[in-house]
Parts: structure tokens; C-alpha cells; sequence
């Protein structure tokens, strides 16, 4: 949020021509100040994030599947008070896994938190995905002109019974070149390319693990899909 | 707070302008193409723009796609040109980096599968032609200065740099799962930048230069104009 200073000046008569030029140079300062402003609003601030995704092509597969949505993960905010970036992804990435999920099953429904043992309808898995980390390298920091985005997650698969059988984790990647003036809108097309690229490796790499029950238990090591 | 002009600073103003918009540097460009007996394009068929984004290092910038979208919506006749955008979202997620197919022959494996085959038939899309190259500043010479002060400003010195622009254009035939040949463009140009009190930028504006090369030799292979 950004403050307003009032400035005043104090009125002095002047002669025509002195008054003239201290307009200009009233003008000028004002000028200056709007661009000082527009200048400091772009190093930090609110990154925009597209929250359309369409609808993936992909054959569905004869799975009836619940999915559920923690208040961490639908509502996940991002923060970085050294950065002074601030946006909020949560209700993208339900939108996003939503369609992939619509997509790659022939039924989604929302479910209630696996974990808080309420017996679920009948269903062939639940699935509950979940955001460890969520990172960003500025061009400065890379010394290229873009903005590059990884985002960690892990899905926790479920049996409808309420049992944890499986845990497959991956990493979406997405990079965005950096505009001169365009503030951090980069920054929001790099994250929409990393929430595209975890719809990709959902639509293969967790469908062929959906297909041949590839899971690894939660603790055992292996290496992470990317 | 309005600014007040007098006719004379507004014609300084305009004619600087002036000066700086026609200004631009020599540009040498050199089109390397490959010879066809028939145009390709037949109508009805669609042609789509796409960027190679798999490149670690190179990415096309989008202004570039967008200038070179423009020269092919001029062909003549009743061919479609689809953005990458469009093709993108109408596949998706099947051209994002993690998918996208490196090989002409991969496409036909991806035309494989029903679902997406007729996604791409419903677009009528014949021909992909991806984008790979960029334009980058080297060789910076000179140096400038610039002061302000309540009794005025200005910046003395001179600044220089070499423009490159290279970029290439593959078309794929998705007919017959096959790479047709490379169209590649190279333009080089140096700016400058002297300023006696105000800079006057004189650009070699090689990716335009590079946009209307490789675009015209586009059309001449996809449609015959020439």
C-alpha cells in the first residue's frame, strides 16, 4: 500500500514571468516525484496471475477419485517481506489441479480431509495435493534477462478406506523473459508457465504412476520427478 | 498541474522527436532460405507460429513472434495463421516445454492418440514452423553523463553497441510427420547514442530488420507471394 504525501507550497507573489517559470518548475517537480513513484512501485508489489487454464485433451481414466484441498493450499499466499512481494496462488492452483483432475478421471468430486478418518463415499482413490515450496529467482539474481519460477509439490494418495498408499512428488518449472518496465507482470507469467508445466507432468508422469501404482510410501527416498 | 508551453519549446520538443523516431542505425541483414517447386500452403490448411522454449539459454522474445505473426496474417488467400497462444491452450498441456516434441517424427506419435488428433484436425493445422533465436547487445562502448540542477541539465558524451539479431525458422509438415528445412535470418547493425545536452539514441533496429526477412521468405514458401 502506498502512502500519499500532501505537499504544500507556500503562495508568493511573484511578478508574470517569475510566476510562469515557477509553474514550470512546480510542474517539473511533480513530474519528478510521479516518476520516483512509478519507479519505487516497481521494485516490489502485488504480482497479477492469470487464473484462466483450459481444459486439458486427454483420454480419462476409469477412476473414480475425490480430491481434497487443504485451507493451506487453496488459500496459499505468498510472501517476502526482503523481495516486498506479495500474491496469492491458492485459488489458482485449485483451479488449475481441478480441471486436470476433471480431465484425467472420469469422476472428481471434493471430499472431506482423508486424514480426519470420516468414512467417504465410494470411491477408487483420493487425492490430496500439496504445496512444499514455492521459489523464484529475479534476473538479477541469475544474471539473465528472466524471471525463472519452480514450484514443489506432492500428491498424497489415499485408498477409500482413508489409508495413505502412496506419496509421488514432482517440480513445476517456469521461466518468463523480464521487460524493462513492465514491473513484476514477468514474475506472474513465469509462475502461470510453472502451474502449466505441473498440469503436463499430471496428465503423464502421475497418470502413468496412477496407471501402474508407481507410489513411493511417505519417508522412502527416490528421486523426484521434474 | 498544467504544463505550459511555449511554441518554440514545443517545436524543439517535436523536432527532437522527430529526430529520435526517424534515427536508426545501418542494419545488414543476411536470409538464408531453401527453395521449393509448389507452395505449400493449400487453402483452408493452417499454419501455427511456435516459439522453441526447451532452450535453456535462447528464448524468442514475444515481440518477435508477434511482428512475424503480422507479416504472415498478410498473406493472401484463405490461410489461417494461428498463434502460439491459441495452439497452445487448444492442445494443452501438449506444447508446453516438458511435452513439446523436439522432432518432427515425435509429432506423428503424439497424432497418435485420437483425443489429440482431432483437436488438431478441428484447427485444420498443416504446418508447424518453430521460432528458435534471439536478439542480444554486445560490444558496448563509450560513456555519458548526465547532471540536473535547479539552473538546468543536460548529458554529454557517447555511447555505442553492437546489434545482433539471428533467428530461425523450421517447418515441420504434421501431414507427414516430417521437417521440410530451415529459413534462418542474421542481422547485425551498430547504435549510438551521442548527447550534447540531450541524447539522441540512432538504433539499429536489427529485429525488425530480421522480422521482415525471415517473414517474407515465410510467405514466399508458404503461399508463392513474393
Amino acid at each position: 500500500m502506498h502512502s500519499i504525501t500532501v505537499l504544500k507550497f507556500n503562495r508568493i507573489y511573484r511578478p508574470a514571468k517569475h510566476r510562469l517559470a515557477r509553474k514550470d518548475w512546480a510542474a517539473g517537480r511533480l513530474i519528478l516525484l510521479t516518476g520516483v513513484l512509478i519507479g519505487l512501485s516497481a521494485c516490489g508489489g502485488t504480482v497479477a496471475i492469470r487464473d484462466y487454464f483450459p481444459d486439458p485433451v486427454v483420454a480419462p481414466l476409469p477412476y473414480q477419485v475425490g480430491v481434497y484441498y487443504s485451507p493451506e493450499f487453496s488459500s496459499y499466499r505468498y510472501h517476502n517481506e526482503e523481495d516486498k512481494v506479495n500474491f496469492e496462488l491458492g485459488s489458482k492452483q485449485v483451479r488449475l489441479f481441478d480441471k486436470v483432475f476433471a480431465a484425467m478421471f472420469t469422476s472428481r468430486t471434493a471430499v472431506s480431509d482423508p486424514d480426519s478418518g470420516q468414512a467417504q463415499q465410494q470411491l477408487d482413490l483420493i487425492l490430496v495435493p500439496v504445496l512444499d515450496e514455492y521459489a523464484f529467482l529475479s534476473p538479477a539474481e541469475t544474471a539473465t534477462n528472466f524471471y525463472t519460477v519452480s514450484i514443489k509439490y506432492h500428491i498424497r494418495v489415499y485408498s477409500a478406506d482413508n489409508q495413505i498408499i502412496g506419496y509421488w512428488p514432482f517440480v513445476a518449472y517456469g521461466k518468463n523473459r523480464s521487460g524493462s518496465m513492465s514491473g513484476l507482470e514477468p514474475l506472474g507469467d513465469a509462475t502461470v508457465t510453472a502451474l502449466r508445466d505441473a498440469a503436463a507432468a499430471l496428465v503423464t508422469q502421475f497418470r502413468r504412476a496412477v496407471e501402474t501404482e508407481d507410489w513411493r510410501l511417505p519417508g522412502e527416498s527416490k528421486q523426484e520427478t521434474s | 498541474m498544467p504544463v505550459i508551453l511555449t511554441s518554440r519549446s514545443a517545436s524543439r520538443i517535436t523536432g527532437f522527436l522527430l529526430i529520435a523516431l526517424l534515427a536508426s542505425g545501418c542494419v545488414t541483414t543476411r536470409v538464408e532460405q531453401f527453395v521449393i517447386d509448389a507452395p505449400l500452403i493449400a487453402a483452408g490448411e493452417s499454419v501455427v507460429l511456435l516459439s522453441n522454449r526447451q532452450d535453456a539459454v535462447v528464448e524468442t522474445e514475444d515481440s518477435f513472434l508477434d511482428c512475424l505473426y503480422g507479416r504472415l496474417k498478410g498473406m493472401k488467400g484463405s490461410v489461417q495463421i494461428i498463434s502460439e497462444d491459441q495452439f497452445k491452450d487448444e492442445l494443452f498441456p501438449w506444447f508446453e516445454s516438458r511435452l513439446a516434441p523436439t522432432r518432427a517424427e515425435s509429432v506423428g506419435i503424439l497424432l497418435e492418440q485420437p483425443h489429440i488428433k482431432s483437436k488438431a484436425d478441428a484447427l485444420g493445422v498443416r504446418y508447424l514452423v518453430w521460432i528458435h533465436g534471439e536478439s542480444d547487445a554486445t560490444n558496448k562502448q563509450g560513456s555519458m553523463s548526465c547532471s540536473f540542477s535547479p539552473a538546468g541539465g543536460g548529458c554529454f558524451g557517447m555511447l555505442s553497441w553492437d546489434n545482433n539479431s539471428s533467428y530461425e525458422a523450421t517447418i515441420w509438415d504434421l501431414k507427414d510427420s516430417k521437417s521440410l528445412g530451415i529459413i534462418s535470418s542474421q542481422s547485425t547493425g551498430t547504435s549510438v547514442m551521442p548527447a550534447l545536452i540531450v541524447p539522441i539514441p540512432i538504433i539499429a533496429r536489427t529485429k525488425g530488420a530480421s522480422c521482415r526477412g525471415l517473414g517474407d521468405q515465410l510467405v514466399t514458401v508458404l503461399s508463392g507471394e513474393s
